[in-house]
């Protein structure tokens, strides 16, 4: 009995953490899956058809039966949607590389760094962190805005003669993202190049490459998964990304997100927010399933 | 070897020719990282075809030196020269130099033909010669079975051997090796060091090796510095640096000693008379100046004393009590506290399977440890 209960207890680090994933992320998702083939109703909850647990298995058949999927085909027919995921989709691909062409050289340089001062760097790295994000992004407006901060200072030093626009648009919207996700860029990467043995680069001079051909033969390919990991950590999360393109873009920004929050607060319709959810979450995970198998099957191949 | 091979080697001795021109000459080198001087004002020279150890203990400044040829440490001061040709402007990718790291730093992402083969593409040879090559190196190293293996599918030994057919794929005409063996175990590190001697006569390219391990140094070298705080104390082949020693320090780094402290007597053709200072008298060969009251080191190798329980005819003994025995199978130490207080060793060859001489002598036995003149040495510093 004792040992039983034991084991049980023993198990508990592998069950607990499915249990938690079971309920905040299966069960909602699951939701949301069942709302995007339902139906818009003028009604509390405003869609059908609804579950009530007492109708028994002949009731739940019935509401299946009235699941239909026109959603799906309203939301391809519609250009706004495939526009906002196409533009989504664009934008987390520029973001994402633009955060990969600052965030390496500041992760190379952090590895590079005497060892005495990398805790600080990345100390100033994770710092960020201790504001709010959103008093951070609006700080943001405050210094692109027409007479802002930016603005003021390009006039000052006689750069410019008119003030630039660059709140309101996509600009602003890149810098945004850049911003905000550069820490998820950075430190995966340095993460990487810190364990990099700093012989390898010797080597590769000894054998006749220069600095330059060094590194793009022998740092860049070995840092190929922080790389991975730090792109995966900036572009899912831009693709979805609400705040930034609300607070600092514009009419001209389209993006999914914000598809989304108009479509459930505005139009009041559930159905179709949850289809636009859905699309995006297989948008996602399609490609990255598909990028872990072909992963795994090259190293199969290696064995 | 062969027969040719090893009449070849017994008389390879360009460090004897007047004539000869250096191959390699550091000269005046100096090198200092802010306030510590790791290479001290160091000249050498090492020729041609010549098997190089730089032997000397942590931090004396051998990898240092080392890494001055490669390219990867400015000298602060002096030059380095190559074939007469002053290296210090050349960046190390364009050296005729290739180095074998300790770490073996072999690229985790190639397999061991793309780590072979990365100094040759660098180069821009076609892919076809590239191939020939490889596996000409693969089969040096006899590796040809594991072409398609990552670095982290081998073992420490096979490592070594990619790692050294990779610095000798670009037929460097100097081949620096650092701690190559330091990974390996005991009895493979002296399969390797033979294989390396026989490779490096093969390919006639001169070899640089910095080690810790004495024994490494003298098993493959031609000659041996002994380097000691950015200093070298004394270069020479192995076998004289082993019985002609310039000091107390390279004595005792290379091998054992004993060293009875002395004050020269008197001193005539070649062989001086000691008084040690428990007042025992030695005659002892003193190839440099013993002018008489020097204070002097008696130094004698364990193998070249002879025990006894008796007390032997004639003089140059030192007497003392057996403290300790070591049987170590081809050899019975002796360690003996002499009755001037100092400790010596004495190793008895055990050539028979009842070695009666050796066996008599036990624990507190009082004894006498005796040394032929020329089978001892004066060490002045």
């Amino acid at each position: 009995m004792k040992a039983a209960l034991r084991s049980i207890l023993a198990k508990s680090t592998i069950w607990l953490p499915y249990i938690w994933l079971l309920i905040f992320f299966l069960a909602p998702f699951l939701i949301v899956a069942k709302l995007s083939v339902s139906e818009p109703a003028i009604a509390q909850p405003p869609y059908t058809p609804t579950f009530d647990f007492w109708d028994g298995p002949a009731g739940w058949w019935r509401a299946i039966g009235q699941f239909s999927f026109y959603n799906y085909i309203f939301i391809t027919e519609d250009s706004l949607y495939w526009k906002s995921y196409i533009s989504s989709l664009q934008i987390a691909v520029i973001s994402t590389f633009l955060t990969l062409l600052i965030g390496y050289p500041m992760a190379y340089g952090m590895a590079r760094a005497p060892r005495t001062w990398r805790p600080m760097l990345l100390m100033l790295v994770i710092l960020p962190f201790w504001t709010s994000f959103l008093i951070r992004v609006y700080a943001w407006i405050g210094i692109l805005k027409k007479e802002g901060l930016l603005n003021q200072f390009l006039l000052w030093i006689g750069l410019i003669s008119e003030p630039l626009t660059i709140l309101n648009t996509n600009t602003a919207v890149y810098i945004g993202i850049v911003y905000s996700y550069l820490p998820f860029m950075v430190l995966p990467l340095y993460a990487n190049l810190e364990r990099q043995d700093f012989s390898l680069l010797e080597a590769a001079m000894d054998l006749g490459c220069t600095q330059r051909q060094a590194f793009w033969k022998v740092t860049w390919p070995l840092s190929m998964p922080g790389v991975i990991a730090g792109c995966f950590l900036v572009f899912i999360p831009t693709v979805g990304e609400f705040v930034i393109p609300s607070l600092l873009g514009g009419s001209e920004t389209l993006m999914i997100g914000r598809t989304l929050y108009d479509e459930f607060f505005q139009n009041r319709d559930w159905p179709v927010s949850s289809a636009v959810a859905i699309i995006l979450l297989m948008i996602l995970i399609v490609p990255i399933m598909l990028f872990q198998r072909s992963e795994a099957l090259a190293r199969e191949r290696e064995r | 070897m062969n027969a040719k091979s090893s009449q070849q080697r017994r008389t390879f001795q360009p460090w004897e020719d007047a004539d000869a021109v250096p191959f390699i000459e550091f000269r005046n080198v100096t090198k200092r990282y802010g306030a510590v001087t790791a290479v001290d004002n160091l000249s050498l020279s090492i020729y041609e075809r010549e098997f190089f150890a730089l032997l000397g203990p942590s931090g004396c400044g051998k990898t240092t030196l080392m890494r001055m040829l490669a390219g990867f440490e400015e000298v602060t001061e002096g030059a380095v020269y190559l074939e007469g040709e002053d290296l210090s402007s050349t960046p190390p990718y364009r050296r005729p130099v290739n180095m074998m790291f300790q770490s073996y730093a072999l690229f985790p992402h190639m397999n061991v033909e793309k780590n072979i083969g990365f100094g040759l593409k660098q180069e821009g040879m076609p892919a076809g010669e590239i191939a020939d090559r490889v596996a000409e190196m693969l089969s040096l190293v006899k590796m040809q079975d594991f072409a398609k293996r990552k670095p982290d599918q081998l073992s420490g030994g096979q490592r070594q051997r990619v790692a050294l057919a990779r610095s000798l794929a670009k037929q460097p005409k100097l081949l620096l090796l650092d701690e190559p063996l330091g990974a390996l175990d005991r009895k493979l590190r002296e399969e390797t060091q033979f294989e390396l001697v026989d490779l490096q006569e093969k390919l006639g390219i001169t070899f640089m090796i910095v080690t810790h391990d004495q024994e490494e140094a003298m098993t493959v070298s031609d000659r041996i510095a002994v380097m000691q705080q950015g200093k070298i104390v004394q270069v020479a082949p192995p076998a004289q640096m082993y019985e002609q020693p310039a000091n107390r320090y390279v004595a005792d780094f290379l091998g054992n000693i004993n060293l009875v402290a002395a004050k020269v007597v008197t001193s005539k053709g070649g062989i001086a008379t000691l008084e040690t200072a428990h007042g025992e008298e030695l005659e002892i060969s003193c190839p440099d100046p013993c002018p008489a009251g020097a204070q002097v080191w008696m130094a004698a190798r364990p193998e070249k004393m002879t025990i006894s329980l008796d007390k032997p005819k004639g003089g140059n003994q030192l007497a003392g009590t057996v403290w300790d025995i070591a049987y170590l199978g081809d050899l019975t130490i002796f360690k003996v506290k002499l009755d001037g207080g100092e400790f010596a060793r004495v190793s008895v060859l055990n050539t028979s399977l009842t070695d009666p001489a050796a066996k008599a002598i036990t624990w507190e036995d009082r004894v006498w440890l005796s040394v032929d003149p020329a089978s001892a040495l004066v060490l002045t510093e």
